[in-house]
């Protein structure tokens, strides 16, 4: 398979890159939203609209936008369809609107997005970037839903709000918290770690190889302050 | 006064926007590997918090309430909250390159943190005052800063254990944050009663 | 330069282009979001109320209802339906109530909380449907949820604020304290001055009540009688509420009370006075005297009339280890009306506070010559408590 084949760019969002187990992107909503297989389908979804919608519109003006003011144009951009997306959310889907509250808002600043726009579409056509927007939205919400599955169906014994009978004197209400949301994510990336044989690339975890922040952050970032990306990477991939 | 101790107390312990609100997940998991960085970034986000709610507030309700352009509260506080950082970093640059040195590097960094962005908004949502405003930014960004000093000291330790495997690194560092947001719960149900 | 107006050009660009859109999808939106949210407070109403037909805000302003009450709804069929926000085990917790007209809950709903869903959240889902056909009087009968109390008593709490704001409405007038709430109230108006109270065992198995509520702030303590009379006794360990000190059906269970936090002071073969019935020492190091004065009968001069016509006067002293008397209070007297009897009054007794052995003569007497009988019998009494404490504190000689 060719590196940026069409193929290749809208499925790798999906697995090899997925952005919540692999390159550990987004990770608010993936706490916050999972408590509920619809909530986090919606959310999946409403990410994949801003995404993909965000990622064309970038990538035709790619060639208009200045580079010094680039960033507060993407802001404008994503914040405008978040926006527009919020307000189709809150007049059709009522209960999903309810069910997310300011978690919507807060795609704005949901570093998928604004990632895929500094890395991908900023820099690629208008087709590849909306192949890559779709797929990197199928896989943030592939992967919200399968936390959603195991958070709400082991948690609150119900799949989608409608209760499973056999479950319930079973149910781990801890699942369904907050502290529990971290120890369901951490134990799946530990998971699909094992699933992929260690070849998922995990040293892009937590450090500015990962982090779409680092294309504008100066001086190395967080890393400049004492931290050694290379050296913990190097660790971490032994 | 009592409700705005109620206020700062919960937003620092309670509803913890790191560990119960899962809003600045990212930071709290890339800048605590360190004290030092821990502390700074805790310190520029609850500045940046403070300044955003103090200039969203007034926005929302002076501006946007009355035009009735309540659908741009999103694109227009997120600008703002841009902006800020910028002319925070050229003023830290201008006035006090020693500060600018230490905090400057996480300012970029904080724009696109959603804490700030969450704090501006729920401020609206929770139809605080201007000052309840402030004193809940206050709360959420030592609650940030809290959150972020207790749990460099944690993943010192984690970095330097043999875990197994698959769990090195996020795995073993999320699985630490949930017992710390476990702790954190039983916070749940003390603050209004401390002043009852 | 012109980059930099380039740049600015696009960004504001952007921003129009963006806002624009914005404005058209608010255009298309914005009726439908506004008809969603009302059908969606209706649908609430609707829920708790199926007969309610149609809901009119009422403007509760002007009335006072419990403070829970946010927002009252006027039914068509008569009832009320109300919003109420009340503090569970977390703050934010909104119910919305539904009471007929005939005043008895037709149902509850949890609109928004923010309690542990496993336990409180769990209990909320669950209680709604015992609290249906409740009225004021029966609605502090329904139990309270094992594990997740503080959830579902506020609950209860705020159902019988809705209960009560109903009846006020209908221009009744409703006492909506929750029993715990009417408690503490008994409480403190036993005890006046003090702010919180812990409740302690009586270790004592004779005593005849189980329970002494004691003052956080170190006024005193409460305990409840079998007949439901709070009687408050004071840090000098003296009774304090209104309308009970005289009674000498409550005075054993006081002492019983007063026993239990006091240290009876062993006082035979002391020297100490033989009209001396009692002394006891409290935590804070002062004497609680009960003395027998001799009053009308005993002419004061007891070497010369030797048999008592009449009953002793009761007096209970409290003295510091210095010897000034904190508090003085006649428990119990039989002397003749509208003259001795005098002494039972705080009028007189009370002149006695903060007195010495030097000046306690000082008191006021007043009535006819034949009440200096009881006076002097009362003076001699507390010269005797004096002279115990001399004696307890070693300072007599003997």
């Amino acid at each position: 398979m060719k590196k940026n084949s069409n193929l290749s760019v809208l499925t790798r969002g999906i697995l090899k890159e997925n952005p919540v187990f692999i390159l550990i992107l987004g990770t608010c909503p993936t706490l916050a939203v999972t408590t509920d297989v619809f909530g986090a389908f919606g959310m999946g979804i409403a990410a994949m609209l801003v995404l993909i919608c965000s990622n064309v519109l970038i990538s035709l003006l790619r060639r208009v936008i200045p580079n010094n003011v680039r960033i507060p144009c993407y802001i404008v951009i994503i914040a405008g369809f978040v926006t527009i997306v919020k307000l189709l959310v809150q007049a059709y889907l009522p209960a999903l609107y309810d069910m997310l509250g300011v978690y919507l808002d807060l795609i704005t600043v949901n570093c998928i997005i604004l990632g895929r726009a500094e890395i991908f579409a900023g820099k690629n056509s208008v087709g590849k970037s909306a192949l890559d927007g779709i797929g990197m939205g199928v896989g943030f919400t592939l992967a919200l839903t399968a936390m959603a599955v195991v958070r709400e169906v082991l948690g609150k014994a119900s799949f989608a709000g409608i209760a499973i009978p056999v479950l319930q004197s079973y149910k781990i209400g801890f699942l369904a918290t907050a502290p529990g949301g971290m120890l369901v994510y951490g134990l799946l990336i530990a998971l699909v770690y094992v699933l992929t044989s260690g070849k998922g690339p995990m040293k892009k975890s937590f450090s500015c190889a990962g982090c779409p922040s680092a294309g504008f952050c100066r001086a190395g970032g967080c890393d400049a302050s004492g931290e050694n990306a290379d050296a913990t990477n190097a660790k971490e991939g032994a | 006064m009592k409700e705005l101790m109620i206020i700062l107390l919960s937003s620092v312990f309670v509803n913890n926007y790191v560990l119960s609100r899962f809003l600045g997940i990212c930071p709290f998991l890339g800048v605590s590997k360190k004290l030092g960085p821990a502390v700074g970034m805790g310190i520029s986000v609850t500045a940046v918090m403070l300044l955003a709610s103090a200039v969203t507030w007034p926005i929302q309700r002076l501006l946007l309430d009355r035009l009735g352009l309540g659908y741009l509260q999103t694109v227009l506080f997120i600008l703002v909250i841009a902006a800020l950082v910028q002319m925070l970093e050229l003023m830290l640059a201008r006035f006090s390159p020693a500060l600018h040195r230490s905090l400057g590097v996480y300012l970029p960094l904080i724009t696109t943190n959603c804490a700030v962005l969450g704090v501006a908004i729920n401020n609206i949502n929770d139809g605080f005052t201007f000052v309840q405003s402030i004193v809940s930014a206050l709360g959420c960004g030592l609650g940030f800063l809290l959150a972020m000093v207790l749990f460099a000291g944690l993943r010192s330790r984690i970095d330097e254990s043999e875990i197994p495997r698959p769990f090195r690194g996020l795995a073993a560092t999320l699985i630490a944050a949930s017992f710390i947001s476990l702790a954190f719960m039983g916070f749940a149900g003390i603050v209004d009663k401390l002043f009852a | 330069m012109s980059k930099f107006i380039k740049s600015t050009a696009v960004l504001v660009s952007i921003c129009a282009v963006m806002t624009f859109l914005l404005a058209v999808t608010n255009e298309i939106t914005a009726p439908i979001i506004a008809e969603n949210e009302n059908s969606k407070a209706n649908s609430a109403l609707l829920e708790v109320m199926p007969e309610g037909g149609s809901f009119e805000l009422i403007d509760v302003a002007e009335v006072e209802l419990p403070a829970t009450v946010t927002e009252a709804y006027r039914a068509k069929n008569g009832g009320h339906v109300f919003k109420l926000t009340t503090s569970g085990y977390n703050t934010g917790m909104v119910l919305v109530c539904g009471v007929s007209a005939d005043g008895k809950i037709t149902g509850v709903k949890c609109i928004a909380d923010n309690e542990t869903p496993s336990i409180g959240g769990a209990a909320i889902e669950s209680y709604a449907a015992s609290m249906v056909g409740q009225g004021i009087d029966t609605v502090d009968g329904v139990d309270t949820v094992t594990g997740a109390t503080m959830t579902t008593k506020a609950y209860r709490a705020a159902v019988k604020d809705a209960l009560g704001a109903a009846i006020i409405l209908c221009g009744g007038e409703a006492d909506t304290r929750t029993p715990e709430e009417i408690f503490n109230a008994n409480l403190k108006e036993a005890l006046p001055g003090a702010d919180e109270f812990v409740k302690q065992a009586i270790a004592d198995e004779n005593a005849a009540i189980d329970f002494i509520y004691t003052a956080k702030n170190g006024a005193g303590f409460v305990y409840v009688t079998s007949e439901e009379l709070f009687v408050g006794v004071d840090a000098t360990g003296i009774v304090v509420t209104e309308g009970v000190s005289d009674a000498d059906a409550t005075l054993s269970q006081s002492k019983a009370a007063l026993a239990a936090r006091h240290i009876a002071v062993d006082t035979t073969d002391s020297g100490i006075n033989q009209n001396i019935t009692s002394v006891q020492k409290t935590p804070e190091g002062n004497y609680v005297i009960e003395v027998n004065g001799l009053g009308f009968g005993w002419f004061g001069d007891e070497e010369k009339y030797q048999k008592p016509k009449n009953i002793p006067i009761k007096i209970c002293v409290v003295m510091t280890p210095a010897g000034k008397i904190l508090k003085c209070l006649t428990v119990s007297h039989q002397e003749s009306g509208g003259y001795g009897a005098v002494c039972g009054d705080e009028s007189y007794y009370g002149q006695f506070d903060g007195k010495t052995a030097e000046d306690y003569k000082d008191v006021d007497i007043v009535g006819s010559p034949t009440y200096s009988i009881t006076n002097n019998g009362y003076l001699k009494a507390i010269e005797r408590c004096f002279a115990a404490v001399e004696i307890l504190e070693g300072r007599a000689q003997s």
